[in-house]
Parts: structure tokens; sequence; C-alpha cells
């Protein structure tokens, strides 16, 4: 034994301690003991020391000591668990990559960005569309009532179709008649206040008491049971309350008086809260049913006549649970044989409420949406985002090559496929939450810049609806961008690519990126053609010779009223309600008296301008004795000015001749030639069938002029004399010269005129060009929206080329450097970087003509003239993507072919 | 201060710490209190004082290096924290007070 080596303790406490002693506190406690012993063994001998050791021993018998830590799972026993910090690494890889690639890093953020930003404002549009009349209780037993006559199909019914259908059918729980009605309304003023007067209210509806049994309120005074039983009563909404009566409390609302038309006294008998949803419905005042039969409005809405379809008449009702529509559909079979006997010409159908706001023709005077171009929106949006997101696949599937070595380190030290995956979710996450941030930032002003093209309810705020959506776009183009770097880069093979073998692997992803870039270029091709081809037709529509002079003609006239929309069931004789004598008169000295105006060149009555949404005709026009085929007519009605006025060409006959009473008429070419006439002077002095009491003789042909917007087909044309329809002031103006503001103040003294013959009546004008554009109003948005999407996806796409470019043309710096020591021309490098791109334009154009060519002729299907889809538009399309293209990446490619070879070539 | 918080034994072996720091451990420590106080001090006691002292704060402890007569065991090292340091001088000038107040005659008595 050493001597200077104590001797050891005894054996056995070792072996008790070691049993007893808890595991992570053995070590130091026999360190102790076995310390204090052979500090003992020195002081006091061997044998004393081994006397005083079991008390030494024993003294550990203690439940602390003894007392075993508890279980604790091994990523519990450091800190910080694991799983975050290889997240948080996760998140410092992506930022550090980001911040080291800006070209690829803003390529991506503003390609992703400008797509949620599309699908963000798409979605706002979308669901503010999509939110109308939902809300309503039981909305899906709410139904509109639709009449169908000789085939069309009209949303109003006879006056005394709601009284019958709730006497004579079953299934409803309830029925509601109404009327839309426009009126002026006057406030009158207390003692010494004056009183208001509303000129144009529209918005307004007559009603049964029952349809505020269906369409449910907040009664702020007054009930729905009561308030609308008697005559001469009217409901208004808070809003309207306060615009006519000030901030009165809703209680002394009630019995206020107010008058329509400044003759129909009616008694504010209740005031409802405004509907916080978005309805069609959107009246703000309900006059009674029950006034009808007791006032002049009985002359405009004939609830008796079952031979009258006003359009104003309409009929809402709420189904019975658990009736179909079918069953009342099929009730109304019989109730139209009862009405209309045993071959009627008339049925009804029901139509749902909901829904009802992609039909422009229900509901109030609200904006009507149309599913098709919402349809589309969403799936330019879907496009937009699709195309951003392969700009992401591409990028970081081109850069693979530098990320394969790290992913082969990582590999190596224990990084599964799954983490590498995470990676790269990690790195899109990044970049796509950075586009969400963008786009929410843009999103405000850039819906103001485009405030004209988007509905005026729309308004971005961040609730839950739209904070869901965010979220959901987040998550799924992360994942869309993700995915696929995640899935190729996750599985190298650590040892290939360590060895720096990498190019093996890369020729299949070049295929890939090859096929997105032609997807990309699919896509814009098909949105550049589809601009192109509606820019050409409306240029076509808005500058084709349209047979007639537009420049410089005023329209006056105030707003529509009812009795311009009616329409005749079968054999009804009686002739449209005429204006009385006296306004027609009226219209005479005022005619007179603006075309005594300097500035007028001359002034005509008419009942509508030569192209206008108006529409009178007759279904049985023909020659007088005539067994052929009867034809459509369409009536146009002005005096001897009415042809010269337009500068339309007559082409056979003479114009009509001055007077009042000539009964004569001009037919257009058109007509004539569907009269049978080949040579259109035989037509000259034949008789007309115009309506089935009235004859006239043709006295002249003028040359064809286009009557409706581009979308539908003229009708055989018959201009005619009658003052009692020519309703409409029609003013050519001496343009030639004349300023802006001599413009204004010939439109005042015009209107001080108006004001004069007509006090009560406002006073409007409209440019007719101005009022010819606004028939193609929606065709104008369309082309705007097709713009804006194109420029968005060529930007896209664009973006992801340079983005590719800058990256190929660095990895082929040496090869560049190559070629041109051994002897290539910088223009040879410059078409070699070049030439794929090109061919990759080419494949894409063979792909999206046709389908640009089938979505384009169905939209041009749409117009009754229209232009020719030509080659050359597909070739302009082809060559704008191939310059624009190239001018993206010749930059580039030339800054790398100028590089001195020397300076690529010596990195090595 | 709570009579619980520190306890006699343990107030002794805290400033025994405070002595011996920074190469206080268990047997360093129970020689020490041996030789101070002429009685048997066993390293399990002491160890355990230390263990509640650090559960309660007044000191942290490391592993040190190993010795050869430890059987190349590492040693626990204690050190005294700020709280620890604080507590040990309130209890003392709550004594120092104390004995200032006796009256020196009364001293006087006892010796």
């Amino acid at each position: 034994m050493n001597p200077n080596q104590p001797p050891p303790p005894p054996k056995w406490p070792d072996r008790l301690l070691n049993r007893l002693i808890a595991p992570h506190l053995r070590e130091e406690v026999l360190g102790d003991i076995h310390e204090r012993y052979a500090l003992r063994v020195q002081r006091l001998g061997e044998r004393a020391a081994r006397r005083t050791y079991w008390r030494e021993v024993l003294a550990y018998m203690r439940p602390q000591f003894i007392k075993r830590k508890p279980n604790v799972p091994a990523y519990r026993a450091y800190p910080k668990p694991t799983n975050t910090d290889m997240l948080r690494n996760y998140v410092k890889i992506a930022v550090r990559k980001l911040a080291r690639n800006k070209v690829y890093s803003f390529i991506n953020v503003v390609g992703l960005a400008l797509g949620i930003g599309t699908c963000l404002g798409i979605y706002l549009i979308t669901r503010y569309e999509f939110s109308f009349d939902t809300f309503h209780a039981d909305a899906d037993r709410i139904y509109c009532v639709d009449a169908v006559v000789f085939g069309g199909r009209w949303n109003c019914v006879p006056g005394p179709m709601p009284a019958a259908m709730r006497r004579e059918m079953t299934g409803f729980e309830t029925v509601a008649g109404f009327q839309t009605y426009g009126a002026s309304v006057t406030i009158p003023g207390d003692q010494n206040g004056k009183s208001k007067r509303f000129n144009y209210e529209g918005s307004i509806a007559i009603v049964e008491p029952q349809y505020f049994d269906i369409f449910r309120y907040q009664w702020l005074s007054g009930n729905a049971a009561t308030s609308l039983s008697q005559p001469n009563a009217v409901v208004l909404t808070a809003e309207r309350a306060r615009k006519y009566f000030g901030d009165l409390d809703p209680h002394r609302v009630i019995g206020r008086t107010l008058y329509y038309q400044d003759s129909l006294m009616v008694t504010v008998t209740g005031v409802v809260a405004d509907w916080q949803g978005n309805s069609d419905f959107n009246f703000s005042q309900w006059i009674s049913y029950a006034t009808i039969p007791a006032s002049f409005l009985k002359r405009e809405f004939t609830l008796e006549s079952w031979d009258k379809l006003n359009r104003s008449s309409q009929v809402i009702i709420k189904l019975a649970k658990e009736v179909k529509p079918a069953q009342i559909d099929a009730q109304f079979i019989a109730f139209a044989k009862r009405h209309y006997g045993p071959k009627p010409d008339f049925s009804a159908q029901l139509k749902p409420l909901l829904g009802s706001h992609f039909h422009p023709e229900y509901g109030g005077s609200g904006r009507k949406a149309s599913l098709p171009v919402l349809y589309t929106l969403m799936a330019a949006a879907g496009f937009i985002l699709i195309l951003a997101v392969i700009n992401f696949v591409n990028l970081s599937t081109a850069q693979a090559m530098q990320r394969a070595r790290e992913i082969g380190v990582r590999k190596v030290l224990g990084g599964n496929q799954s983490g590498i995956a995470g990676q790269f979710f990690t790195e899109s996450l990044v970049l796509t939450l950075a586009a969400v941030g963008l786009a929410v930032l843009m999103i405000r002003p850039v819906m103001n810049g485009f405030a004209d093209l988007i509905p005026g309810g729309v308004h971005f705020r961040v609730d839950r609806a739209t904070g869901l959506f965010l979220l959901l776009a987040t998550a799924v183009t992360t994942l869309l961008a993700g995915f696929y770097p995640a899935k190729v880069l996750g599985s190298y093979q650590p040892i290939l690519t360590l060895k720096g073998i990498t190019a093996a692997t890369g020729s299949g992803k070049g295929t890939l990126r090859r096929g997105l870039i032609i997807f990309q270029f699919t896509i814009s091709l098909v949105f550049i053609i589809a601009s192109l081809v509606i820019g050409s037709q409306l240029r076509y529509v808005l500058q084709a010779d349209l047979g007639f002079k537009t420049d410089a003609i005023i329209t006056l006239g105030g707003p529509p009223d009812n009795s311009m929309h009616h329409a005749a069931i079968g054999s009804d004789k009686t002739k449209p309600r005429l204006p009385p004598i006296d306004e027609t008169g009226k219209l005479a000295v005022l005619t007179e008296k603006i075309r005594q105006l300097a500035g007028v060149e001359q002034v005509i009555r008419q009942w509508k301008s030569p192209m206008d949404q108006k529409h009178s005709g007759f279904g049985g026009g023909g020659l007088k004795n005539s067994t052929e085929k009867p034809i459509d007519l369409s009536f146009h009605f002005g005096n001897q000015d009415y042809v010269p006025f337009y500068e339309m060409k007559l082409v056979a006959g003479r114009n009509l001749l001055p007077g009042d009473s000539a009964r004569e008429v001009l037919i257009s070419e058109t007509c004539a030639h569907a009269l049978g006439f080949t040579d259109v002077n035989q037509a000259i002095g034949r008789e007309l069938v115009a309506s089935p009491v009235e004859v006239y003789p043709i006295a002249g042909v003028v040359a064809d002029f286009y009557e409706n917007s581009f979308h539908q087909a003229s009708w055989p044309i018959v201009i005619r004399h009658n003052p009692t329809r020519e309703t409409v002031i029609a003013v050519k103006i001496a343009a030639k010269g004349m300023a802006a503001g001599e413009l204004q103040t010939l439109l005042g003294k015009i209107e001080d005129e108006w004001k004069r013959v007509f006090p009560e009546k406002p006073f409007a004008y409209s440019f007719l060009e101005d009022s010819i554009a606004s028939l193609y109003a929606d065709d104008l948005r369309t082309e705007r929206l097709t713009n804006m999407a194109m420029v968005i996806t060529v930007l896209i796409s664009c973006l992801g080329l340079l983005g590719l470019a800058v990256f190929s043309t660095e990895r082929r710096a040496r090869e560049i450097g190559i070629r041109k020591v051994l002897g290539a021309t910088v223009s040879g490098i410059v078409v070699m970087l070049c030439q794929e791109i090109v061919g990759l334009i080419l494949i894409a154009l063979l792909i999206a003509s046709p389908l640009a060519w089938y979505f384009m002729d169905g939209w041009l299907q749409g117009f009754a003239y229209r232009t020719t889809l030509s080659g050359w538009l597909f070739v302009a399309a082809g060559s704008a993507a191939i310059g624009l293209a190239l001018l993206t990446v010749s930059f580039q490619a030339v800054k790398a072919a100028l590089v001195n070879p020397v300076k690529s070539l010596r990195s090595e | 201060m709570r009579r619980s918080d520190l306890g006699e034994f343990e107030e002794v072996v805290l400033l025994a710490v405070a002595v011996l720091s920074p190469r206080a451990y268990s047997v360093v420590i129970a020689e020490e209190l041996e030789r101070e106080t002429g009685q048997t001090v066993s390293t399990g006691a002491v160890h355990a004082a230390l263990q509640r002292l650090e559960q309660k704060g007044y000191l942290r402890s490391e592993l040190g290096e190993a010795t050869p007569e430890r059987g190349g065991r590492r040693k626990r090292l204690f050190t005294v924290t700020a709280l620890g340091g604080r507590v040990l001088s309130e209890v003392r000038s709550v004594r120092n007070r104390l004995w200032d107040r006796i009256i020196p005659q009364t001293i006087l008595k006892w010796s």
C-alpha cells in the first residue's frame, strides 16, 4: 500500500449509500465522506476513523438525500426546449437568406403582395355582393313573383294579383303587394318656418301592411300591425325622418304631415330603424296601400285591371314552412287559366330573394351585381396569386444549387427531411407575411384609386372575417409556395450534394421551371389578348358610323316616371296614358324659347334620341292587306326636323311634311327590306300597318342607323310624328368656337327658361355622346378590369423572369467568359441568353391563343354588332409579350455579355 | 425575521460558508465547525443544512474539482448569495442591538 495514499474506507457503507442516496447526489456525498475519512485517518489514525465512520454514514440517512428527483424528460432537463431553438434558427436563416438576396426577396414580396392584395380586394367585393338580403329572418322562404308574358319575364304582376293570390292560392305564410313610386316630397313648415321641398325621391314604396311581416324592421315608434292599415299613412326610416324633420324624437315625428307631388297629403304613423345589413329593398318610406284607391294614385296604379302590367306593381311572398316553390308554380297554371281564359298568354313564377341581388330587374332602385363578372374576378385573383407563387417556386428551385451544400450539412448534422421542409416553409411564411403586410398597407389607397370600379359599400376593415381570410390566404400561399422547394430540396442526398454533384438533379427542375414559365405567360397572354379584343371592340362600338350625328347635341329632361314602363297583356286596346294636353303646349312654348337663345343652332321635340334604351315596339307590323308574316317595328317619334337634325340620310322618297296633322311615316332601309322590297324606292307610297288601328303611307326611306347599344340588333325602324309622344327636347348647339364658359352660360339660360315653364320639375340635361357612352358603362368597366388584370399578370410574370435572368446569368458567368475567350461576340451571347425565353413565350402563345379565342368569342357573342377576331390581335399580343420579356431579360443578358471574361474566369 | 427562516445551526453553517468562501464545501465546513465548537459535526448534517439554505436562496452552488482522497469525485462548492448576505447581517444587527442594551453590570455578573 502506498504510504501517501490513505487506506480506503470500509466497503459496506459505500454499498449502502450507493443503494440509498438519490443518484444525482451520490457523487458529492460519497466524495465528501471519503475525504472526511481520509482527514480523520490522518488526524486520529485508522482505527478511530473507522469507529466514527458509521456515524458519518448514518448522518446521511435523511429523506432529503434519499428522495429521488422526479423523473424529468430529457428535453425538460434543459432550460429551453430544443424545438423552439430550431424554429428560431429557421426564422433567423430565412431572414438572413432574404436579406442577402435582395432582388429575389423584392420580386417575391412584390409579386405576392400584388397577388394577395388582388385577392383581398376581390374578397371584399365578393363578400359585399353576397351579403345582400341574407340577414332577413327566414330569408330562404321569401320569394318574388315574376310574370311571364309572351315568353318574356318581368318582375311585376298585374294590379289585382296580390289580393287574388291571397284569396285563391294556398301555401303562403304572407303575401305582400307593393308599388314602387317616385315623387317629389314637400314638408310643410310650421307657423313661421319655410316649407322644405325634395325634388325627386326614389326609394318610395306603397305597400300592404303585410310587407312588414316579411321584412322585419325595428320599430322606433308605431308598429307593424296598425301603422299602415289606414289610407294616407306613411312610415319613414329614421334616416329619412331626420332628413325631413330634423333631429326629432321618433315619437314626436308621428302625426306630422308631408305631401307627395304637392297634392297627396299623408301623415307619419311610424318610424323604423334603418337596416344595418345590405339590401336591395332599400326603400326609405312606405305609403299605405289603402292610399291608392283614396287618392289620385288610383289613376297611376291600376289595381283592378288584369290586362295591364305596370313595372311598378310587384308582390313579395313568404312561403309557409315546408312548402316547395314548385308547388306554388303549379298552382299558378290554374290561376292563370282562371283569369286569362283557357289558353293564357300569362303565367307567373317564383324567384327566390336570396341571389336576387344578381338579377338586375329586382328590388328597389339599388345597384345590382353581375355574377359572371364576380366569378371572373375571383378566377383572375386566383390566377394572379398562382403566378406570384410560381415566381417563388421558380426562384427557390433556381437557387437550389447554391443551397444544396447547406442542406447537405444540415442533413449530416441530423436534420431530417421534415426539418428541411420546415426550413423552406418558414422561408415562404416569412415572405408571405411580409407580402400580406404590404398588401394590407396598400389596400386602402389602391381601393380609393379605383373607387369607380368598386361598389360604394365596400370598405376595408380589420374584422374577424377579414382576419380569417388573411390567415387562410397566408396559409394557402405559404403551403403552395413552400411545398415544391421543400419536397425537392428536402430529398437531396447529403453525400452527393457535399461532393458537389448537383448538376445531375438539376436537369429535371429545369423542365418544371420552363413549364411554369410557359404557364405564367399563357395566363398573361390570355389577359393581353382579352384586353386587345375588348379594346378593339369598344373602339369599334364608340367610333362606328352610327348613321346619325351626335356632335354637340344636348337632351333635356327630368327623371323618368313610372308610366314609361308598361306593357299590355292580351287584347287590351286602350291607348297608353297620354301626358295632359297643357304639358304638350308648355313643351312647345319652351322649345320656341330655347330656339331663340343665342348659340342654339336647332331645337326639336322627340320621344327619344336615335340611340337610346327606351323602346316602343309593335309586333304586328306589315303592309296593309299583306299575308306575309308580321314583322317587329320600333317607333321613333319626331316631326320633319328629326331627320335633318340628326343628319340622317334619305335614300328614297322625301322627308315628312311639316304640320301636326301629317299622317305619314319614314322607314329605315332594314324595315323596307323586311317588308319585302329589294328596291327601297318601291316602298314609297305603300301603306304600313303600325298598330292594330293605325295605317300610314310610307313617305320616305332613311339610311339605316343604330338605335340600340351594339349588344342588341336594331329593329326595323319607323319614324312618325306624334306631338303627344314627343316629350323630350333635344338642342343642337352651335358648338364651333364656343368656349367652355360660354357653354355654361348657355346651359344656365336654358335652365332659366325651363324653370319658368316647368317650375316644379327638376332640370337635367345630358350630352348625347355621353348617354351613348353610358350604354356601354358595363363594357368600359370590364375593359378597365381586364387591363388591370393584364398589367398585374404581365408585371408578375416579368418580375419572375427578371429574377431568373439574374440568377442564370450569375450562374453562367464562367460559361460566358469561356465563350468570349473562344471568340463569341457580345450579340451572340445576348441571343444565346434570350432565345430560350422567346421559345417559351411562343409555346405559351400557342396555348393561350385558342383559350383566349374561346373566351373572347363568347364575350363578343354578347354584341349584335362586333369586330372580327383577327389573327393580328394574337400576333400583336405575342410580340408584345416577347418584347416585354426581352426588355426584362436583355438588360441582364447584355450586362453579362459585356463583362470582361478575365474577371469571371480569374475568380478560380 | 421569522425564526423558522434560519435555524441556529443553519446560521452557523451560513456564516462558515461566508468565512471559507470561495472554497466552502461540506467537509471543510464540518471540520471548521468541529474546530470552533469542539463538538463532532457530521458532513451529512452540514450537507443537509447547505441544501436547505440553497433552497431558501441564501446559497448557490456549483460542482468543483475532484481530488484523489474523494475517489475522483467532484465536490459541491457553495457561495453566499446577496440575499443570504443580507439575512446574515440582519440577524447580526438584531443581536448587536440586543447586546448593546444589556447593562454592563449584568455582563460583569456573568463572567
